[in-house]
């Protein structure tokens, strides 16, 4: 009878294990939600509670937040007026994925200069 | 007994004979493998649905697989916002922005255009069920080479269970269609399409990009 539990919980495990898949690249938490929350124009700064919270639980595990998901924050700062935290998050969004850096460049620099036009 | 036997040969032969004609032709990916992109710019989908939902319900599930394969995908609410900004909200126009100024404006390496064929309740004879269908194609922005295109389809009735008779179906029909309205449920299934679509671990789907442990080491 003990073996049989054993064996039941292994395989539980096991099967278990297997369904959670393999480990993802980085840790996306709410943020999918959050970008259908935003496109659906829901409030900006319930949105920020819900980034900052998931941000603050992935440093902590040393673990990586997805592209873009400091650019979503910085837009969010943007809608409340947090125009310095926006900046800190652009700048974060370009130390943890330096390809972005020409696109977060010319966003930061369109900011004071109008955006570039795309009609032209 | 031999007789039998042999009609049972016959017919598995026939079979996988059928099924190996029925299997698709494998994609060539080496036009994306010589392109190697680096950075993807998802553009807003194109809707070819009836619903006004599928825009947005679909957008906000391409960053994760494009970004899972391996890929920086640009920041989708930004784009969005870019685009809004210079008063382009229809994604057909947005669609037939030449390569070059996309290129020069976002930066990216390729762009990944997207069209929903199908999202929300289709009606059968007895029954509904929620469909998200989707197109998609990467483009080289340097070139304007075409790297990758496919198609996805999901369905909430992949799953489902017919009980209950006539009545029941019925019955059942009436029920996901109220609740499919009300729970937004093209949502989810539109999910399950994005990553049939995109996912680097579904057949025709993205190959890995340079941040993925599979992407070949140059």
């Amino acid at each position: 009878m003990r073996i049989y539990s054993w064996f039941s919980l292994a395989t539980a495990s096991i099967v278990l294990a297997a369904c959670a898949g393999p480990p993802t690249l980085y840790q996306w938490g709410p943020y999918e939600a959050q970008l259908y929350s935003h496109f659906k124009s829901e409030s900006p700064q319930a949105q920020i509670d819900v980034m900052e919270k998931h941000a603050k639980i992935v440093r902590e595990a040393g673990q990586s937040l997805p592209p873009g998901y400091m650019a979503h924050l910085a837009v969010l700062y943007g809608q409340v007026g947090r125009d310095a935290d926006q900046m800190a998050a652009l700048q974060k969004e370009k130390e943890n994925f330096p390809e972005s850096k020409n696109y977060i460049d010319s966003l930061i620099g369109q900011s004071k200069m109008g955006a570039p036009d795309v009609k032209k | 007994m031999l007789k039998n036997r042999i009609q049972l040969s016959m017919a598995l032969l026939a079979l996988t004979a059928l099924v190996g004609c029925a299997a698709p032709k494998p994609k060539d990916y080496s036009a994306f493998r010589a392109a190697d992109p680096k950075t993807i710019l998802i553009l807003p989908p194109k809707n070819s649905s009836p619903d006004v939902k599928a825009t947005y319900g679909v957008y906000a599930q391409t960053s994760r697989p494009v970004a899972e394969a391996g890929f920086y995908v640009l920041p989708i609410t930004l784009v969005d916002e870019h685009f809004k900004a210079q008063g382009m909200t229809v994604a057909d126009d947005i669609h037939a922005i030449d390569v070059g100024k996309l290129r020069e404006v976002f930066g990216a390496d390729a762009a990944l255009y997207i069209d929903v064929k199908e999202y929300g309740s289709k009606y059968y004879v007895i029954g509904s069920a929620t469909v998200v269908t989707a197109e998609g194609r990467l483009v080289d922005l340097r070139t304007g080479d075409e790297l990758w295109k496919g198609v996805a389809r999901a369905s909430s009735d992949e799953q489902s269970q017919n009980s209950g008779g006539i009545a029941g179906l019925l019955i059942t029909a009436l029920v996901k269609q109220v609740m499919a309205a009300a729970l937004d449920q093209s949502y989810p299934i539109a999910g399950m399409t994005t990553q049939r679509l995109l996912d680097v671990q579904s057949p025709g789907a993205l190959i890995p990009g340079p941040r993925h442990p599979s992407y070949p080491k140059r």
